[in-house]
């Protein structure tokens, strides 16, 4: 799994947990912390909220980077068939609009 | 850029200091029409959903994703650097997948390339003469 540097883990944590009272409640629960503290971090790193931007990282690098599959995994076995997935699938549809309410 | 090159990336006029990635004239010739979106292309060499490449974007290469509520967002890049490390990352995987799965045995991606480019200035070349348009060489 990559490794960050503090800066990038600000950024992703900033990314995901911008002025939303609703997600520093989230972020809380999934570290065992307080929302104030998770908060405190996105305002100004200190070595707590260090540890939880890390643990926060990690539970999100497995979804984002640690599950892209392989090449040999990919569906497509043909250019035809890779040209006609630049179309969205209804379910992606519905997933690009959860995306949205996200963020 | 190689001829090999599919993506590319290109200082965005709408996101002042920002890049994004775009395919490149090797891409369109080969894939020339969609009733979708070649920004899906990224996507689908990455194996990940669209919503779940934009979070790829975002998280690990510090993306800015804009299009709210639009079916097709596009991921703006501040750092340039980290914008082409996701290109190259992306070319390297757009070639291994017609090398291992798109092209016959023993068919190398440049050549491949290569054919395509022959193929596409020929047809160039006949349209240009079945509209009556001089070639350069004239």
């Amino acid at each position: 799994m990559a490794r960050y540097t503090q800066e990038q883990i600000a950024q992703l944590l900033k990314a995901y947990y911008i002025d939303s009272g609703e997600c520093y409640s989230k972020a809380a629960k999934i570290v065992g912390s307080t929302a104030q503290t998770v908060k405190k971090y996105v305002i100004s790193a200190g070595e707590e909220g260090k540890q939880i931007a890390q643990t926060l990282f990690l539970e999100k690098a497995t979804v984002f980077s640690g599950n892209i599959p392989s090449v040999e995994d990919l569906v497509f076995d043909s250019v035809d068939a890779f040209s006609i997935a630049f179309t969205h699938s209804d379910s992606e549809k519905e997933e690009i609009r959860k995306f949205w309410e996200e963020i | 850029m190689n001829k090999t090159d599919m993506f590319t990336f290109d200082k965005s006029c709408s996101h002042t200091s920002s890049y994004f990635i775009r395919p490149t004239e090797s891409f369109y010739m080969i894939f020339k029409k969609t009733n979708g979106s070649f920004n899906l292309a990224p996507a689908r060499v990455m194996g990940l959903s669209y919503a779940d490449y934009l979070r790829f974007c975002r998280d690990a290469y510090g993306a800015i994703i804009a299009g709210k509520n639009e079916l097709y967002p596009i991921a703006y890049f501040s750092d340039s650097k980290r914008c082409k490390d996701l290109v190259t990352f992306l070319n390297s995987r757009m070639e291994e997948l017609f090398t291992k799965k798109f092209l016959p045995i023993g068919t190398s991606f440049a050549s491949f390339i290569e054919q395509k480019t022959e193929e596409f200035e020929k047809e160039c070349e006949d349209r240009s003469t079945a509209l009556g348009i001089p070639s350069v060489d004239d």
